[in-house]
């Protein structure tokens, strides 16, 4: 899904979810190089005081990059976002993804990742930049 | 490296304008299906032309080279915020990133040292990503 960069921006992001495990964590550390053993080794989580593995912050994160990028394709090229990371998530938990908007003038939406119980975990905001020139096309062949 | 050898690096040895080097990564197949294999098609909008892939890829870039630029590090340290700008061209498959790390400032508040690095992905000049991320630092 992505809007015309002429249309009214949509109130709310196309959401995402992602029900986390013990296996996407070793695929996300594999991803980012990140093997911290507070996300992948329970027995060193249990001396924490976390006391169970706890998800990337980023992989929240790039839940809601995905989620915008999924609402806006390409019709706002730049994009800027600020987010903090307000509470742990274990592994195992169910994130969402979601956004609302906050001002049509400036192109921003409040932002958030929350648990299936309705903590959030990372909050913040999206600014979208000036809106593509590039016209719309289903032509899947790039272009000169 | 740490330039003191293996010693960590602790707040006290942070400069604001120091850089940490640049590293190299590519948007190969096995990033994308690493990033697929979590993410499923999040982030392939309908608008996608072939060969075009997620963003989200760079910032895991971003996380690599952060944690893969400035090291070794103490146990122990927060992910407190981020800040991520993207650039408008948009990263395809097969992209050759340059990668480089920069401590942008530190500030002790509370006990706590707080520092803020930046991170710049650029792609043969062109800046696909510049993100802050803001740490406190356990050591």
């Amino acid at each position: 899904m992505s809007i015309d960069a002429d249309q009214a921006l949509p109130e709310s992001l196309a959401g995402g979810q992602l029900r986390t495990s013990a296996a996407m964590a070793e695929q996300y550390a594999a991803l980012t190089a990140d093997f911290n053993p507070i996300h992948l080794d329970p027995d060193f989580a249990a001396g924490t005081s976390f006391g169970t593995p706890i998800i990337h912050g980023t992989m929240g994160l790039n839940l809601l990059v995905a989620a915008i990028q999924d609402t806006f394709g390409d019709d706002f090229p730049e994009l800027e976002i600020d987010v903090r990371f307000i509470r742990p998530v274990h592994v195992g938990a169910t994130i969402k993804a979601g956004g609302r908007l906050k001002d049509a003038a400036l192109r921003s939406y409040e932002i958030f990742v929350e648990t299936d119980t309705g903590e959030r975990a990372v909050e913040g905001t999206c600014t979208l930049g000036s809106p593509s020139r590039r016209p719309r096309t289903n032509n899947t062949e790039d272009t000169l | 490296m740490h330039a003191g050898g293996e010693d960590v690096w602790t707040f006290a040895d942070f400069r604001p304008g120091h850089s940490f080097g640049e590293m190299s990564l590519v948007l190969d197949e096995s990033r994308l299906e690493q990033w697929q294999s979590i993410y499923g098609d999040g982030g392939l909008d309908g608008g996608a032309r072939p060969g075009d892939v997620p963003r989200g890829l760079l910032v895991t870039c971003m996380m690599e080279a952060y944690l893969g630029l400035i090291g070794p590090r103490p146990p122990g340290n927060i992910h407190a915020s981020q800040k991520i700008a993207f650039g408008s061209c948009r990263p395809r498959l097969g992209d050759s990133l340059s990668l480089r790390a920069t401590c942008l400032d530190k500030v002790e508040r509370k006990g706590r040292g707080w520092v803020t690095f930046e991170v710049s992905v650029d792609k043969e000049g062109q800046n696909l990503l510049r993100g802050e991320i803001r740490t406190v630092w356990a050591k």
